[in-house]
């Protein structure tokens, strides 16, 4: 059907009214443009967030003991609760979708830092005592040796894990410090690791500034007995973190004799709900762009019927004349679809390469700072689903020939006598 | 070669129902020149379209060169237009933002003649009415005579059984009025039968019959001095 002959028609007719296909095409143009960049865009904030939440484990939570607000089996409220290493072992036992349970305790409170001593050397450090499947709530690469291992805990050695800037602050960046003593409340560790984040996002300097030890070995040379300062969990995947975590209170508020209703003796800070809330946003965005760039896209089809319309109106007299000279009605129609398939093909398709260009563009400006090490914009490189973006063009051809069948028809039905009756 | 038995046509003029031809019976033979005269409402242009298949009369038959025309679908009527009738109009009815040469072909492009072969042929043609030196030329650079030997070239390309003018000199001067009536003529002479619509009589005059229309009648059916010669 499209044979060369066709095609030579198709071009004249376009060509002989520059104006109107130029109009015709930028609406389509535009629209297509506009969805592209807009869909690159969403993509570009989507990655970025979510490349800014990749140093976390994005469903972790934590879930600490506080004082009870009721009064339970006969024991007063404003006890404190605090957990210990039977709670863990309990809580492994009793509550099933625990991916990862890592008990963890601090030397000082949230934040809090305590001095590090090396030598002649001080610096200040969040010092904790952890469990090696703590690497998989912080996940992490070494720059020198190991993380906490089993054996660690099992023989409480003196050993610790230390931050980039602690390294630096100690020993100096380029000194390999493993074997090295550090000194603890004057109790001395040997050092068999530098870590580092997977990510920093933006808390880099407080990342590097942790000093990691051994739970047991933490517990027994600080005197914390048996107690945990909080449990960081992962569930099971495809398990929500808060469900996982109301089953460990349950579990917590038996062994502790809690009343059930008494919600203020945990605390619990989920990441996972955030991470929900983020998603929410962008499923938000997502639906506003589709909206917007689809809106675009009608207003273009429209214009093409429009165009196509006003246009058929116009060459009536040539219509009559090919019909007096043996033009068959569907010869017509298939004409006006055709021209109307190609003003909108070739437009849609330079919409999106000039959309794919723009976003190419961006990226380049944009790459210097989006991929900085502690790069702090929530923007990535604006990437497109190719097969998303053909279909929504393919869609806009569909749309347009059924929007132009009608004037089309119309031009089928043109009475030569009529169209050619001298004016 | 056309062979009109009885036609009526009539239209309806808001409340009433106007006659434009009432029971027309007529025979043109192969290689006529026949012009039609009459005045404005003389049912003339009515007859034009049907001869043309661009009407179809209300009753009577139609028989253009063996074949009757009757209840033909509009995809079938434009293929007979094509096949056996060349149409001149008063107003040229070229495609504007087509080339002289491309507006000859065009009839050929719905026959599928290929692009090359048909320009070739709508060369030969534009030679015969002497316009070769303007094929590539729009309608626009062309005079109202140029024009109307684009159109008369357009006509015969298919090689019709029939060439239909109407009022071809309608919008020309009288010496270009008089060139495209030799070209009338010359076509005539080499075997085309040729049927024209005009309201001049000194152009029916130089027809070899000459027929008046009044009010959907033939009134009057001559065969003109000079060409009986």
């Amino acid at each position: 059907m499209m044979d060369r002959e066709l095609w030579s028609e198709i071009w004249q007719v376009l060509k002989s009214n520059r104006l109107r296909t130029l109009l015709t095409a930028s609406g389509i143009f535009w629209g297509v443009f506009i969805l592209i960049v807009m869909l690159g865009f969403g993509n570009g904030i989507q990655s970025g967030v979510n490349k800014s939440m990749a140093g976390y484990a994005t469903n972790a939570l934590y879930l600490w003991g506080q004082a009870t607000s009721k009064p339970w089996q006969g024991l007063p409220p404003g006890r404190s609760v605090r957990l210990n290493s039977d709670d863990t072992m309990a809580l492994q036992a009793r509550v099933d979708g625990i991916a990862t349970l890592a008990p963890r305790v601090r030397l000082a409170r949230y934040r809090g830092r305590s001095d590090v001593v090396s030598g002649s050397k001080v610096t200040d450090a969040e010092i904790s005592g952890d469990v090696p499947s703590f690497r998989h709530v912080l996940p992490m690469t070494f720059k020198f040796g190991r993380f906490i291992n089993p054996i660690d805990i099992e023989s409480k050695r003196k050993v610790a894990v230390i931050g980039e800037r602690i390294h630096r602050d100690l020993f100096g960046e380029d000194v390999d410090p493993l074997g090295k003593q550090i000194q603890i409340r004057q109790i001395s560790f040997t050092v068999v690791g530098v870590f580092k984040p997977r990510r920093y996002g933006s808390n880099r300097e407080r990342m590097g500034s942790l000093v990691i030890t051994p739970l047991t070995t933490f517990q027994q040379v600080f005197n914390y007995g048996q107690e945990i300062g909080f449990y960081a969990m992962i569930p099971e995947p495809g398990l929500r973190s808060e469900a996982v975590g109301e089953e460990m209170q349950q579990v917590l508020m038996q062994r502790h004799r809690v009343d059930p209703a008494d919600h203020r003796a945990f605390g619990n800070w989920n990441s996972e709900t955030e991470f929900l809330r983020i998603e929410r946003l962008f499923i938000g965005i997502r639906a506003f762009i589709w909206t917007v760039g689809l809106a675009t896209l009608l207003a273009g089809v429209l214009g093409v019927s429009n165009i196509m319309m006003i246009a058929i109106r116009e060459r009536r007299r040539e219509f009559g004349i090919r019909k007096s000279i043996g033009a068959t009605p569907r010869s017509v129609l298939t004409m006006i679809l055709a021209e109307t398939a190609t003003l909108v093909g070739v437009s849609g398709v330079l919409g999106l390469i000039a959309g794919l260009l723009a976003l190419f563009v961006v990226d380049l400006i944009t790459r210097p700072i989006t991929k900085s090490v502690d790069a702090e914009v929530l923007f990535d490189t604006p990437t497109i689903d190719l097969k998303i973006a053909i279909a929504a063009i393919l869609a806009l051809g569909v749309a347009s020939l059924l929007a132009t069948l009608i004037p089309a028809h119309h031009a089928m039905k043109i009475d030569p006598v009529e169209a050619l009756r001298a004016e | 070669m056309i062979d009109l038995a009885d036609i009526s046509k009539s239209y309806l003029m808001g409340q009433h129902s106007v006659h434009a031809l009432s029971d027309v019976s007529l025979n043109i033979g192969q290689g006529e020149f026949v012009a039609i005269q009459g005045s404005s409402g003389s049912g003339k242009s009515t007859l034009l379209n049907i001869l043309g298949i661009l009407d179809t009369p209300d009753s009577g038959a139609y028989t253009l060169d063996g074949h009757v025309i009757e209840n033909l679908s509009t995809s079938d009527a434009a293929r007979y237009r094509n096949r056996f009738i060349g149409f001149v109009f008063q107003s040229f009815n070229l495609i504007h933002h087509k080339s002289a040469l491309e507006n000859v072909a065009l009839p050929l492009y719905y026959q599928k003649v290929a692009r090359k072969k048909r320009s070739r042929i709508a060369m030969e043609y534009l030679d015969r009415v002497g316009l070769a030196d303007r094929a590539d030329h729009k309608p626009a650079e062309l005079s109202g005579g140029q024009s109307q030997r684009v159109a008369i070239a357009r006509a015969l390309i298919t090689e019709p059984a029939l060439l239909l003018a109407d009022e071809p000199t309608g919008a020309l001067d009288t010496q270009t009025s008089e060139q495209i009536m030799q070209i009338f003529r010359d076509v005539n002479d080499q075997g085309m039968t040729v049927v024209l619509v005009t309201h001049e009589p000194d152009i029916a005059a130089q027809a070899r019959r000459s027929i008046v229309l009044r009010d959907g009648d033939i009134v009057s059916d001559l065969l003109n001095g000079s060409s009986l010669l």
